[in-house]
C-alpha cells in the first residue's frame, strides 16, 4: 500500500510537472498574441461568475447532505455542511484528495457516523460528479453541435453508461460487498433506491450547470463571447473539471 | 480544457483562459469555504453560549 502511494505521488508530480511545463511553453510561444489580445474586464460578469460559483459550492454541500441523508440517515444540514466545507480546504494540501476524504470521515465521525460509511458515501459522491459531468457534456455537445470533437462523443457516452451501471443500487451493493470481502474489512452495507439515485443525479447535474454558468461569465468578463456558446462552455467546464 | 475551448475562443489565448479559470475557481472556493466554516463556527459558539447547541 505504501509502495502504491509512493508511485501514485510520483505519477501525480510527473503529471503536474508535464502539465505545468506544457502550459508555460504554450503561453511563452503565444505571448505576443496574448499580450496583443484586447483584454477587458467586465466587473458585472465577474461578480455574476463569483455568485454562481459560490452557489455551486452550496449545491455541492446540499448534494453531500442528500447523500448522507439517504445512506446514513444524517438529519442535520449544519453538521453535514460543516464537514463538507471544512474538508474542501484540505484539498489544497499536498496529496489533497487523501486529506479531503480522511478529513471528511473524521469530521463525520464526531457526529457518530462510522469512517468506513463516510468513505463509501464519498466514493458515491465522486461517482455522481463524474457521471453527471459526462452527461452534461454529452448533452451540451449534442445541442451545440461541434463537429471537431465528434469522435469523443461515443467514448463519453460509453463511460457514462458504465458509470451509471456501477452506481445502480444492486450493482454497487454487490461491488462493495466484494471489495470489503476481498480486503477482509467489516461488511459495509449501504442501501438506496433508484429514486434516490435519480435525485442525486439531478442535484449534481444542476451543480455542473450552475458552476459551468459561472465559468461562462468568467470568460465573458475578460473577452467578448457570443451567448450562443453558453451551452458548449458549460459542458466543457463540467468535463474538464471532472477529468481534473 | 484548453483543447476543447479552442473551438470557441481564439486558440492563442485558450491556455491563458484555462489558467485564469483555475485560479478564479480556487479563489472563489477558498473565500466561500472560509466564510461558511467561520459562520458555522460562530453559529455553534453562539448556540453553546445560549445553551441551545
Amino acid at each position: 500500500m505504501e509502495r502504491f502511494k509512493k508511485w501514485q505521488n510520483l505519477i501525480q508530480i510527473a503529471f503536474f510537472v508535464a502539465g505545468g511545463s506544457l502550459a508555460i511553453r504554450v503561453i511563452y510561444g503565444n505571448w505576443n498574441a496574448i499580450a496583443q489580445y484586447d483584454w477587458r474586464l467586465d466587473w458585472i460578469s465577474l461578480t455574476v461568475s463569483c455568485l454562481l460559483l459560490s452557489t455551486a459550492f452550496a449545491v455541492g454541500a446540499s448534494g453531500w447532505h442528500l447523500l448522507m441523508g439517504s445512506l446514513v440517515g444524517s438529519k442535520s444540514l449544519r453538521d453535514t455542511a460543516e464537514a463538507w466545507f471544512a474538508s474542501q480546504l484540505a484539498k489544497y494540501l499536498p496529496v489533497g484528495t487523501i486529506w479531503q476524504i480522511l478529513g471528511r470521515a473524521l469530521l463525520q465521525q464526531q457526529y457518530g457516523i462510522a469512517k468506513s460509511k463516510t468513505m463509501v458515501v464519498t466514493l458515491l459522491e465522486m461517482g455522481m460528479y463524474t457521471i453527471t459531468a459526462l452527461m452534461v457534456y454529452a448533452i451540451s455537445f449534442s445541442v451545440s453541435g461541434n463537429s471537431q470533437w465528434l469522435w469523443i462523443l461515443p467514448l463519453i457516452i460509453l463511460l457514462f453508461v458504465v458509470g451509471l451501471f456501477i452506481v445502480l443500487p444492486p450493482v454497487f451493493s454487490r461491488l462493495l460487498r466484494w471489495v470489503s470481502g476481498g480486503l477482509h474489512l467489516v461488511d459495509i452495507v449501504v442501501t438506496y433506491s433508484l429514486g434516490d439515485l435519480g435525485i442525486w443525479l439531478m442535484s449534481y447535474s444542476f451543480l455542473w450547470i450552475v458552476a459551468g454558468s459561472g465559468f461562462f461569465f468568467l470568460v465573458r468578463s475578460v473577452m467578448q463571447i457570443p451567448t450562443g456558446d453558453y451551452i458548449a462552455l458549460v459542458g466543457i467546464f463540467a468535463l474538464s473539471s471532472a477529468a481534473g | 480544457m484548453a483543447l476543447l475551448l479552442s473551438s470557441y475562443i481564439p486558440p492563442s489565448v485558450t491556455v491563458a483562459i484555462s489558467i485564469l479559470a483555475r485560479l478564479w475557481y480556487t479563489t472563489v472556493e477558498l473565500i466561500t469555504v472560509g466564510l461558511v466554516v467561520l459562520s458555522l463556527h460562530l453559529l455553534k459558539r453562539h448556540s453553546v453560549a445560549q445553551g441551545t447547541g
